[in-house]
Parts: C-alpha cells; sequence; structure tokens
C-alpha cells in the first residue's frame, strides 16, 4: 500500500516539472515520459540514481510554492494524501526537507528498479504503477 | 588598471554567493569590466526606475550573466531581452529546457537552459545554467551557477 501511494507521488511530482514550468506557454497536458526523456541526460533510456535525483530535486524546487526551500501539505495538495505526507516527514514538523522527499522517493526508485541494475526505464515505471494498482 | 580590477572583484564578490566567480574574472580583465556593468548596474538602473522585484532581478542576472560573456557586444534592447529569458528561465523553466531570445533590430539571439537544480545546505536553490549568444553568425557560449536570493533575486555564483 505504501509503495503504491509513493508510486503516486513519483508520478505526480514528475509531472509537476512540467506543470511548473509551461506556465503561460502551453496549456497542454503534462507528460511525464516527455519529463523522463528530458531527464535522461545521456540519451540512454534509462534514468540512473543521479538522473533520477537530479529529476526529482527539480520537481521539488517547482512544487515548492515561494521557494522557501520546503514542502508544505498545501504544496502537494491533489497529489499526496496527508497520510503519506504525514509518513514522509519524519521530523513531524510539516515541513518536508528536500531529504525526506528524496529519501522517500529513491526508496521507490528501488522498487522500481526490479532488475537491480542501477536505473529504470519508462516500462519499469509503467511496470511499477500497474503492480502498485494505479 | 589593476587596481581597477580588484575594485571591480570586491563588487562582484559582494554580489555572488561565492567567491569562486572573481578568481575567473580576475584572470580575464575583459570580462571582469563587463560583468560588473552589466550586472550591478543593471539592478540599480531597474532598482532607480522604479521596477518592480522580478524586474530587478532579471536585469541583474541577464546583465551578470551576459556582460560575462560578450562585453559590450549586446545593446540595450539585447540586454533586456537576454535579461528577461535568463530570469525566466531560473524561476520557471525545468531543467534541460532551453529559453530563447531574439533582437530582430540588432540580429543577435541567444539562450539560457537551466542545466541543473540543486539545494544548498542553508535551504537556498542554485541552479546551474548554459548560456548562448549568437553575434554576427558566431556563437559565444558560457556556463555558471546562479542561486535564489530570499528577495528572489538570482545572483551569479560564479562564471
Amino acid at each position: 500500500m505504501r509503495q503504491s501511494l509513493l508510486g503516486a507521488l513519483m508520478v505526480a511530482m514528475a509531472l509537476v516539472v512540467f506543470a511548473g514550468s509551461a506556465g503561460a506557454q502551453s496549456p497542454t497536458q503534462p507528460d511525464w515520459k516527455e519529463s523522463f526523456r528530458l531527464h535522461d541526460r545521456n540519451h540512454d533510456g534509462r534514468i540512473d540514481r543521479a538522473e533520477f535525483q537530479d529529476w526529482m530535486t527539480d520537481a521539488f524546487y517547482f512544487r515548492d510554492s515561494n521557494h522557501k526551500g520546503y514542502l508544505v501539505q498545501s504544496d502537494l495538495q491533489g497529489t499526496l494524501s496527508p497520510e503519506v505526507f504525514k509518513a514522509m516527514n519524519r521530523k513531524g514538523d510539516g515541513k518536508l526537507t528536500m531529504k525526506e522527499y528524496l529519501n522517500a522517493l529513491f526508496r521507490d526508485f528501488d522498487a522500481i528498479d526490479v532488475n537491480g541494475d542501477g536505473s529504470i526505464t519508462i516500462e519499469e515505471i509503467e511496470a511499477y504503477i500497474q503492480r502498485s494498482g494505479k | 588598471m589593476r587596481k581597477g580590477i580588484l575594485k571591480g572583484c570586491a563588487v562582484v564578490t559582494l554580489v555572488a554567493v561565492f567567491g569562486t566567480g572573481c578568481a575567473t574574472m580576475q584572470a580575464n580583465p575583459k570580462t571582469t569590466i563587463g560583468a560588473v556593468g552589466g550586472g550591478t548596474v543593471g539592478g540599480l538602473i531597474a532598482a532607480a526606475a522604479g521596477g518592480n522585484p522580478a524586474a530587478i532581478a532579471a536585469s541583474v542576472i541577464g546583465g551578470m550573466l551576459l556582460g560575462g560573456l560578450v562585453g559590450n557586444l549586446l545593446d540595450e534592447r539585447d540586454k533586456r531581452l537576454a535579461s528577461e529569458a535568463a530570469y525566466r528561465a531560473m524561476e520557471s523553466t525545468p531543467t534541460g529546457k532551453p529559453v530563447a531570445w531574439q533582437n530582430p533590430d540588432s540580429g543577435h539571439s541567444g539562450t539560457v537552459t537551466p542545466t541543473k537544480t540543486y539545494q544548498s545546505a542553508n535551504g537556498t536553490y542554485c541552479r546551474d545554467y548554459q548560456a548562448t549568444v549568437l553575434i554576427d553568425g558566431k556563437q559565444e557560449r558560457a556556463t555558471g551557477t546562479a542561486c535564489r536570493q530570499p528577495d528572489g533575486n538570482w545572483q551569479i555564483a560564479n562564471s
């Protein structure tokens, strides 16, 4: 169940990169696969751990309203339940730090990376979402 | 001349988040002068003109970024367009997506592309960038890091 929720979070975060950036430039629906390709710097069709961290850090930045340096529940409205937010926010202060956020997302990464090669593909993410019942 | 360069370097250090840019600029006096003029003067002009904080921030980052890159080769409108592009790139554009600018009057154009986002230990967001400028068919390229200040200003950390 927990994996399922975090999987949804990961995809939601990925979408935010485009939703936040497009602004008034494009009314089109954000596409996490496009975001994946954008962060696949060496264009090998895989996102390794470093690329994943860069991708998710970008997402954190765009989710952080007013760029205060941390996320609060309202920053994640519509993408994350209060229960999951609370689980991720280990300190319990209502301020999700980059470290807490990345820790949670890298657990997702490890769950997606079923062959353990240290990188994930679009197909692996889709399979993970399917496994998670999303 | 030496005194002038050192004075310029001090100004840059005040503006910069880290001091690393200064050493680079010292090694290239022409670039130092361009960067100081474009960065600090651009911001002061915007402030004096009653510009809003975003406009001031755009002016500072764009001036610094492009002042160091091509010195006095850009006209005022080039600098303004480049500044706006730089601010949009840093503030609201995902990593890997270029923000382009073009001045049909001068024929000059360029792009600013964020290449990495990260957070410093004190929570400040910083972004690496790559900037290009096309002048008379010749492309100049520069990379650096800018960090977002609490007032929304982006300051060049190195160049």
